[in-house]
This record gives C-alpha cells, structure tokens and sequence, in this order.
C-alpha cells in the first residue's frame, strides 16, 4: 500500500520537500525512501524508510523548538498548518540552503514536510536584506546629524570665547552668525556690507570666492577709516563644510603702530651709528694697512676689531635696507624674466658663494617659460642671501641643490641643502630680524637679517617665501613668485 | 557528551554571524549579509568537566522587519549579547533582549560582546556608558569578529558559567 507521504510528494510535485507522515504517538516519520529530496540525501548519507523525532532532531537542530508547537497543532484540530519559520542549513555541494518545517493535516493522517518550502522567500529575503541596509544607513546619518549639531554649538561656544571678532559667512555672502556689537542678529542674516564699507567690499568678496574655491585658508589685511580714526585689521578666512567661511578680525592698530615705532627706532640707530662705524672700520684699515712695522701682537687685536667693526656695518647696513624695503621707499626695476634663464645665468656665479667650503652648488635643469614680472637684482639678492644661508648650514660633502619649478600659478625657486634641518617651532621665526634657529643653525656666522631682507623683497613682489625643513635630513626654502600674464607679456 | 545550546543575540548588524563564523571556522568577511530565520553551528569544546557540544544559535537580528520568537529561546544554556561599539542604541537593544530573557526563562548566564573593536575610533560607546552595566555585574568581553579579538574568550567562559550554574 501507498505511503500518504508518498501520494501527497508524487501528487503535488514536491520532489525538493521532505513529506513524512507522522505516526499516531509522534515520534516516528514515516516517509518514501525511493523520493528523498537531493539536498537531504547528500546531507545524510544512511536512511531508511522510518525516522524518529530525535533523530531527526540531530541532524536538524533548529526542529526541536517546533516539536511542541507541531504537537498542539496535531492534537488542537483547528487552522490547516503551523509553521517552524526558515532556518539555515549547509549542504554538501549545494551551499547554503534555507529550510522550513510545516506541520500539516489530511483528514486525521498528520503530515510534516520539511523543505524550501517558501515560494516568495528569495523576495522576502531581498527586500530584508534592503530594509536593513536602509536602516543602517538611516542609523549612520542620525548619528553624523547629531555629532553636527554637537560640533556647531561647541564651534559657537569656542568662538564666543576668542577675543577677536568673527563673523560666519554663508554661501551667499550673508552674515549669519557673530560676535560683533554693531551688527543685527537674526535668522536671514545680515549682507556683508553691513559690516565692511564700500571701500573693501570687493576686496572681500574675491578673497571668500578664493576661500570657497580653494578651498583653503587665507589672510587679508584691511585697513578701515571710521569717524576720523584709522583701524588696521587683520583678517583671517577659514574654508568651513557647506562652504560656509569663518571670518575672524582682530584690530591690530596697536600692534602694527608698536612695530612702526620699534622700525623707526632702529632705523634711526642705524642711521646714527653707521657714520662713526664706518670712520672706526676705515682707521683700523688705515692703521693695519699703512704701518707695516706694528707690533704682531697689535696686529693681531687690530684685525679683530676689524672685523668686529665690519660686521656691525654690514649688520647695520642690511637693516637699512630692510627698512628701506619694508617702508616702501626701495625702488624696485621690474622686468619679464624667465626665471629658467636667469637660474641658469645666477648658476655660473654661485661658485664664489661656496669659495673655500668645497660645497657643490648644483642647479638642476631648470624649467624655461616660466615668466615673472620681477626686479633681476632683487630677485639675485634673494637667491644669494638663501644660497648662502644654505652653504652655512651645508655639511661639505653634500650638494646644495637650486632649482625652479612651475607651482600652479607660480614659478616656485628651491633651495635645498641637507644641514641638521630647522626644528619645527623654529620654521615659521627665521625669517624674522636676528631669530636663528638653535643648534647647529645658529652657531654659524651671519647678521640674522638675510632671510629677512629676502622676505621683504618677496613680499614687495606679491610672492610667498617659506621653508620646509626635516630636522636631521634637509632643509627647503621656497619662493613662489607669480607667473605673469602672457598676454601682458606678448604686448 | 554534554551538549549546550547557545543563542546569539542582539540588534541587526551588530556582528552576530562574523562573531560565530569566526570562532566555528576562523573567517571573517566585510560584506553584510543579513540573517534570514535561524542558522546553526556546532563546536565541540573540552572543558574540565569533559567535552561539551556546544550548539550556536545564530538567530536574525531582532528590528521593526522582525522579531525573537519565544519558542526559538528554549532549550537555551546561556546567551551572548551582542552590540555594536559604533551604534549606541543598539546596547539599548540588547539590554531590552536581556530584560525580556529574565522575565521568559529566568537569569540564565549571558555575556555582553561589545563587538567591533577593530573600529574601536569609530566608537560611540564610552567606558562610562559601561561602568553602571559592569556594577550591575555584567560580564562585558570587547570582541572583534575580524580580528578574533576575545571571541574564542566569550564562548569559554560563558560555557564555563553555563555549567557553573547547572552545577
């Protein structure tokens, strides 16, 4: 006689379904031996015709929390079938395979299939699969959302608690937050002539397309005439995300009139001090030069007051020209010049600048084209005083190496050597008056003022002079001098 | 031989299956696979009590799409909650799972995996956001089911505590 498992299997196809008939005490399955589905035949390998619960329940786990659910639903006689819900089998060769267990009735026969039995399971899994990856996503974002919120109230805390003023600009160039007395507060936001007069209004709208643009930093300086005082400001873009820029302004009217008046000081002592500093060196060199017969031990302390007195005027002679440069009244002769040309022109007489250390001054094959609209003399200071200062720090059996190179739109000058390197905290100082770095830097001779003196030449070119310096491997001073229109250059 | 059921749970992509996958066969993958129904892993393990069978549990991940059902619970030995370190409210989650777990089948042992410690700078979950949970007497292990990190240690010392307990 016919199994009703086997009927049921053979009538409806379920040929992927394991159909077992469960006996009246139910513990044993009762099932067709010759119709067992691929996916459990190759998962077990010995089978009979009959299994028991725990059996069963051995090699499917996940059965054992449905075994009751299954016995009320054959004892209860109401609904058609329980289900077990899916589970998640590995089965030789097919992978992973996604089962469910149905506890079923035909007439009084109970029936248990086992077997992916759920049609609009691939469907349903996907769209889980979806909705989950949606929640995360929404999870994720609520998360940066709140993290945002918290950055921009401490942002308006820390802002609140500088001393400067600062304004925040949004992508239509309207104030919409500050700190500044004189200013409305509200939602819209204010338009940033509320803040800056005629005068300055274009200068600072380029400077924040800049910022947005660029995506950097930047420093402006503005100098503003308000009821017959004069303000000199110094402000500072800072690019923030949503392209919004924060402008912070300090008034630095005092600051700049205290340096003024330390120029002025200095200029003057300068001034005073070069006329008897230049009888004193001209005696010492009438004196050493004209009596031959002098004691040597005369001799000896007369050269090094020379000297001495020598290097106080060249030091008083370069803050001359510093201030000279600095105050605007160095004239500069400007000119197109190629800066690969002329690199490889200055090259041939870098010799005299290494005399006696035996350091090579290599420049290295210069990019030609690259025009500046520049002083050649000025610009031949600056490359000597940074060539120099190079050679100092230069141990002798390493090159100091030249070069000029297109930096956008810039023609960028490197100097390289590979001394002891300038400390970090040091980098951004030596460019100002007598600061030398410590260590090896500072032990060699100088006035303290030639990178100073190449700051002011660079500045009065609308050029950028800085340093980049490993300290215990090299060291890099660049010039970016901007490239001139060629349209300009063609007239 | 001892055979000790283990269910893993906790919110949805918090690590449950990389947590198993890691400790049964010794792999880890990035891609997020979610759990769909049940999965089933056995390990055996020697223990001084002799070897145990641990059977793992690795049930979906309890959200809005779907939920624990009771009856997948019982039999259970002791349970690993499992959290991610970057999503805050999922400690919340597991701790709801916890309460509900009391009031159905008792206080059976269980450990808290705050998981995903190789992202531990991507964290949102501070040390003290744990302090009142390790005062409560919480078992807290941070694991990493890509690195491997305390996984092993989670399943040891909660079969440990499973037998402890069932003396």
């Amino acid at each position: 006689m016919q199994k009703p498992s086997s009927t049921i299997q053979r009538y409806f196809g379920l040929f992927d379904t394991l159909v077992m008939h469960v006996t009246s005490d139910g513990q044993v399955f009762d099932f067709d031996g010759h119709c067992v589905p691929a996916w459990f035949s190759s998962r077990v390998h010995s089978i009979g015709h009959q299994v028991d619960r725990d059996w069963l329940t051995d090699i499917f786990p996940f059965l054992d929390c449905f075994w009751e659910i299954a016995d009320n639903f054959w004892k209860s006689g109401e609904k058609s079938l329980v289900r077990s819900g899916v589970w998640e089998e590995e089965v030789e060769e097919q992978g992973s395979v996604h089962l469910e267990a149905i506890a079923s009735r035909l007439g009084n026969t109970q029936l248990l299939f086992v077997g992916p039995l759920m049609f609009d399971y691939i469907a349903k899994s996907k769209l889980l699969q979806q909705g989950r990856e949606l929640l995360l996503a929404h999870e994720a974002l609520a998360i940066r959302e709140q993290e945002l919120r918290l950055s921009r109230t401490q942002q308006r805390d820390l802002l609140w608690a500088i001393p400067d003023t600062y304004l925040m600009i949004d992508d239509r160039n309207r104030i919409i937050e500050h700190n500044s007395q004189d200013l409305p507060r509200g939602k819209e936001g204010c338009p940033l002539g509320c803040y800056f007069g005629e005068e300055h209004l274009t200068h600072v709208r380029v400077g924040l397309e800049v910022v947005r643009d660029t995506k950097q930093n930047r420093e402006m300086d503005l100098r503003k005439n308000a009821g017959g005082t004069r303000n000199d400001l110094e402000l500072r873009m800072v690019y923030l995300e949503q392209t919004r820029v924060l402008v912070v302004i300090r008034d630095v009217t005092r600051q700049r009139e205290t340096e003024r008046l330390k120029d002025d000081f200095l200029s003057q002592a300068s001034h005073e001090l070069k006329a008897p500093l230049t009888g004193i060196s001209g005696c010492m060199g009438y004196l050493l030069d004209d009596f031959k017969e002098l004691p040597q031990e005369i001799v000896k302390w007369l050269t090094m007051s020379r000297e001495s007195s020598d290097h106080l005027l060249r030091m008083v002679n370069n803050l001359l020209r510093v201030q000279k440069i600095e105050s605007g009244y160095q004239r500069f002769s400007k000119a197109y010049m190629d800066m690969g040309k002329f690199l490889t022109n200055a090259g041939l007489s870098f010799v005299g600048l290494s005399k006696g250390t035996g350091i090579d001054i290599k420049v290295m094959e210069p990019e030609l084209g690259l025009r500046v609209w520049a002083d050649p003399d000025a610009i031949r200071q600056v490359l000597d005083n940074l060539v120099s200062n190079a050679v100092k720090h230069s141990p002798h059996d390493r090159p100091v190496e030249v070069a000029v190179r297109r930096h956008g739109d810039k023609a960028r000058i490197t100097v390289q050597d590979y001394g002891p390197g300038i400390p970090e905290n040091y980098q951004e100082k030596v460019f100002e008056k007598f600061i030398q770095a410590p260590g090896d830097r500072a032990r060699k001779k100088g006035t303290g003022l030639g990178l100073t003196i190449a700051k002011a030449i660079v500045a009065e070119h609308k050029g950028r002079i800085g340093v980049e310096s490993e300290p215990g491997s090299h060291t890099v001073f660049f010039v970016d001098l901007p490239l001139a229109d060629p349209d300009l250059y063609m007239m | 031989m001892i055979k000790k059921k283990i269910c893993l749970l906790g919110s949805f992509a918090v690590g449950k299956t990389s947590v198993i996958k890691q400790y049964v066969h010794g792999i880890f993958s990035e891609k997020y696979l979610t759990t769909i129904g049940v999965k089933i892993d056995r390990k055996q393990i020697e223990t001084e009590a002799g070897p145990v069978l641990l059977l793992i549990w690795d049930l979906n991940g309890a959200d809005k799409f779907a939920d624990i059902r009771s009856s997948y619970l019982k039999g259970s030995s002791g349970f690993l909650l499992v959290v991610d370190g970057t999503r805050p409210s999922t400690l919340m989650r597991a701790l709801e799972i916890s309460e509900s777990l009391d009031q159905t089948l008792g206080h059976l042992p269980r450990i808290l995996l705050i998981n995903k410690s190789d992202l531990s700078s991507e964290w949102r979950l501070a040390e003290t956001d744990l302090e009142p949970l390790l005062s409560q007497g919480w078992t807290i292990l941070k694991t990493s089911a890509k690195t491997g990190e305390h996984v092993e240690q989670a399943f040891s010392q909660l079969t440990r505590a499973m037998l402890e307990s069932e003396g």
